[in-house]
């Protein structure tokens, strides 16, 4: 068999996904921990600050990282949606699941973020623009998806209408990513560009970059923590739970 | 003209974290984002290690109580 078809055989089986993720969370977080706090002291202390919005422009590097996880987040949840329902594979399911609460962190990070810096540049907490609105739909999407796993007592199939919630509501992500260019708003449009040039100071990208990255490898490592607990505590009956459980300690 | 706030480079240190702490006029708003940055990363980080104790716990729990049971049966009386 293929070695990566191989690979992924192994990580369908509950204990080799515990294991595998147990071995990488020492590292995505011992990678992750440090940019963060580089990407945030070198966006707070050594980048100077904006000429026109002084020093309200470092929340940026807390509201863009968090704004681009929410967005990936449900990503990542929508694949593992459609993987779960068109495979029926657990590990799919759980993965999917668990991308939902770290994504409404994240994007009601985002909200909370933008409004505070809303209020002094421009003059507001909120206002009902296409990119905040989307934005509060994504938050209610992920909401919604919590819920609805949350209400149903049949694990399995709780974990199917969530999984087709998730899907559906992937076409709000195109809409929040394009809203700037689709509708006129009072949100300002993409500064960082992957292909072509940024209309951001130089100065201020290394930071950004270092907080971008930082925050994937921390949501790596928070999705295989939760999904590892997640199949422990659904197999809470099985020798190898116990098994591992007791090596851990 | 003072130096220290003209040039950061003379600032004593504790002028300059003072300076640096203050953020402008808008330290609120800037230490408000990056302390629930800070809280949303401790809670990701603390909820899937305090799931696992209390799963650790609940096994540990049902194999003492089972042993119990069965230290019950066995007994002749």
């Amino acid at each position: 068999m293929n070695p990566v078809l191989l690979w992924f055989h192994t990580m369908g089986s509950p204990p080799s996904f515990y294991a595998f993720a147990g071995r990488c969370l020492p590292w995505l977080y011992g990678i992750a921990i440090p940019m963060i706090l580089w990407g945030c002291w070198a966006g707070l202390f050594e980048v100077p600050a904006d000429y026109q919005q002084g020093d309200t422009f470092r929340i940026l590097f807390v509201h863009v990282p968090a704004a681009w996880m929410s967005l990936l987040i449900y990503g990542v949840m929508a694949i593992n949606a459609f993987i779960a329902l068109v495979w029926r594979i657990k590990l799919s399911e759980q993965l999917a699941m668990n991308c939902a609460p770290i994504g409404a962190a994240f994007t009601a990070l985002t909200l909370l973020t933008g409004a505070i810096w809303g209020k002094p540049m421009w003059g507001t907490w909120w206002t009902w623009d296409a990119r905040l609105t989307s934005e509060l739909v994504l938050l209610f999407l992920y909401l919604g998806v919590i819920g609805l796993y949350a209400a149903i007592e049949d694990r399995r199939a709780a974990a199917r209408a969530a999984c087709f919630l998730a899907l559906i509501g992937f076409v709000n992500v195109p809409i929040v990513h394009f809203s700037v260019d689709w509708w006129n708003t009072l949100h300002q449009g993409a500064t960082i560009r992957l292909f072509g040039k940024s209309s951001m100071d130089p100065s201020m990208i290394a930071p950004l970059i270092a907080l971008a990255f930082g925050t994937k490898l921390w949501f790596v490592g928070s999705l295989l923590a939760r999904t590892r607990v997640s199949i422990a505590e659904a197999e809470r009956s099985k020798d190898w739970v116990h098994r591992a459980l007791r090596a851990r300690a | 003209m003072n130096p220290e706030v003209s040039n950061p480079h003379v600032l004593s240190s504790a002028g300059r974290a003072a300076e640096l702490l203050h953020m402008g006029e808008y330290s609120a708003h800037v230490w408000t984002c990056f302390g629930l940055l800070a809280l949303l990363l401790v809670w990701d980080l603390l909820l899937p290690a305090l799931r696992l104790r209390r799963l650790k716990r609940e096994i540990t729990q049902r194999a003492l109580r089972q042993s119990a049971r069965a230290a019950e049966s066995e007994s002749p009386l």
